[in-house]
């Protein structure tokens, strides 16, 4: 008896989690929404203007449509592969060279003078800016991409892991040291942890600029037999299909902002845990 | 009368509870940590300590009382080997020596259990054994039931007890206390004073404990010490012999916290001069 009394609240419990998430996920999701809504709202206003003729730039409705049968075409999925592999192993060695950096400069103060403001200026420095030298030293190939994804990317992550260790609060740093936490152990135990929420920011924003880095790769260097998001844009261009164009720039928008979403979320999940964020 | 002794005006006719003089040489129990002729002195500022001469006695609860700035603090961090003395000598032999400060330092990263468990996994406790000694140490302090939350979800008093439990996972002989109960309210700190005192009376921990307030000094301690300001140094010395537990409005124990903070009113508007 206790059992069946049981197990309707048990059902209900699911079926109130499950609402309760479709509930996170809307209060998520709808202000992107509406803001795409808008975006799409002004380009139409744009499109009916006849600003430019209808071949160079379509309507919305127009490039959503080529955007579905884009999507149910092999060499789609291909291209996408191909972009997203770039930009995983990009951005992982971006992440092992920038950790390396960032933890090298906060340890030793001479680096710190030497290389500290250099990988500052790094991020400040356009990735499109280093194609030309990454064509003459690595050619039309994948390295030259990894190139420049690296040089986009690490020199964020590297701050983020700079400021998070310089901002580790000095009695954390204390109580490690009266528990026995030295050398190694210190970095594994306190520093690292205590520097976690500073080093997904820039992990996040490391994402963006080897994103960045990505398509401008894409874009200048078109490596034949791989088909990828970029060379998809420089086709359509040169073929003068713009709303296959448009499309492949929505494409490339929104795995963007799922990509961030994910950063995002990891880096609410983390502060949420440590007690860091307000109601 | 004084009801109290201090070792700069010794009267061995004193018979009265809490009014005999300051065991400093008299102690039966071996020195714990010896403090020798130190001062510190912060590259550019004033000297902080100035030959500071103490013997912290096994078993000991001592206080350091003094007004803020008297280097009370500095003293400890010079025990505890966060600071290096400018000169002088500070031994505590090869006891270990665990600190807790005035703020809750648990890591915010982690439940109150990986706390303890980190501190016994740092002195080299075995995974397994770690899991029981955890559970003891938690229980220890009364936290128990609060071994998977994280510190932000415990309240002040419970945050000092788990930091106070990472504290005994060291297994050290000396205990060095940061004014802990400072920031708390004074029905937390009442019954952390318990909590401490059964705890050192329970392991037989030698406590160094650094605090403002007279009245706490006079409730947990066996000797105060009592600071003077700039540069810090060793005024005068109280023991402190009343039966546990104590309570602060008791009659003797009030009249000894009036003294010192007599005494320690004098130090400030001597300083303030």
């Amino acid at each position: 008896m206790s059992v069946e009394a049981i197990r309707p609240g048990v059902s209900m419990g699911t079926g109130s989690r499950v609402s309760d998430l479709a509930r996170k996920a809307w209060a998520v999701s709808w202000p992107k929404l509406l803001a795409v809504g808008i975006a799409l709202g002004l380009w139409e206003l744009v499109f009916l203007s006849h600003w430019k003729p209808d071949f160079l730039l379509p309507s919305p409705i127009t490039t959503l449509s080529t955007l579905k049968e884009i999507v149910t075409e092999n060499i789609f999925w291909r291209e996408v592969h191909t972009t997203m592999q770039r930009g995983v192993i990009g951005f992982f060695f971006a992440l092992l060279i920038g950790s390396a950096i960032g933890i090298a400069v906060s340890q030793w103060r001479v680096l710190r003078v030497g290389v500290g403001s250099m990988v500052t200026g790094l991020q400040t420095m356009p990735s499109i800016a280093w194609f030309p030298l990454a064509i003459l030293l690595f050619g039309l190939r994948e390295s030259a991409i990894m190139f420049v994804i690296i040089l986009g990317a690490a020199p964020s992550i590297a701050n983020g892991i700079i400021s998070g260790i310089d901002e580790v609060p000095p009695n954390l740093l204390r109580a490690g040291h009266m528990l026995g936490a030295r050398g190694v152990n210190r970095y594994r135990h306190v520093v690292l942890p205590a520097a976690l929420p500073s080093y997904l920011s820039g992990l996040k924003q490391g994402w963006a600029f080897a994103w960045r880095s990505l398509m401008a790769g894409e874009l200048l260097v078109l490596i034949p037999d791989h088909p990828s998001l970029g060379g998809a844009l420089s086709l359509a261009r040169t073929s003068l299909q713009a709303d296959r164009l448009l499309a492949f720039m929505i494409v490339i928008l929104i795995i963007g902002m799922v990509i961030d979403a994910v950063f995002s979320s990891l880096s609410k999940f983390v502060r949420e845990r440590r007690g860091l964020t307000g109601l | 009368m004084s009801v109290l002794a201090r070792q700069s005006g010794r009267d061995p006719s004193t018979d009265r509870p809490g009014a005999h003089m300051a065991p400093g040489l008299v102690s039966a129990n071996g020195a714990a940590i010896t403090i020798q002729a130190v001062s510190k002195e912060f590259s550019g500022s004033h000297l902080a300590l100035r030959d500071v001469n103490l013997i912290v006695h096994e078993h000991d609860f001592l206080c350091l009382v003094g007004a803020s700035g008297c280097g009370k603090s500095t003293l400890l961090n010079l025990i505890a080997g966060l600071d290096k003395p400018t000169e002088g000598v500070i031994d505590h032999g090869d006891r270990k020596v665990a600190f807790m400060f005035q703020e809750s330092t648990l890591f915010p990263w982690l439940t109150l259990e990986q706390n303890v468990a980190l501190a016994l996994k740092l002195r080299g406790v075995e995974r397994a054994e770690r899991g029981p000694r955890v559970q003891e140490l938690l229980d220890l302090v009364r936290l128990g039931g609060r071994g998977k939350n994280r510190p932000h979800e415990l309240s002040g008093g419970m945050r000092q007890r788990g930091a106070l439990a990472r504290v005994l996972a060291q297994d050290a002989e000396i205990v060095l206390m940061d004014e802990p109960f400072a920031a708390l309210d004074a029905m937390t700190r009442d019954s952390m004073h318990d909590e401490i005192e059964r705890i050192w009376q329970q392991l037989g921990l030698t406590v160094v404990f650094v605090t403002h307030n007279v009245r706490e000094a006079v409730r947990l301690s066996n000797r105060t010490i009592l600071m003077e300001t700039v540069p810090g140094r060793v005024k005068s010395e109280f023991a402190i012999d009343l039966p546990r537990p104590r309570h602060p409005d008791d009659p003797v124990a009030a009249e000894i916290s009036g003294q010192l903070t007599d005494e320690l009113k004098a130090e400030v508007a001597r300083h303030v001069r």
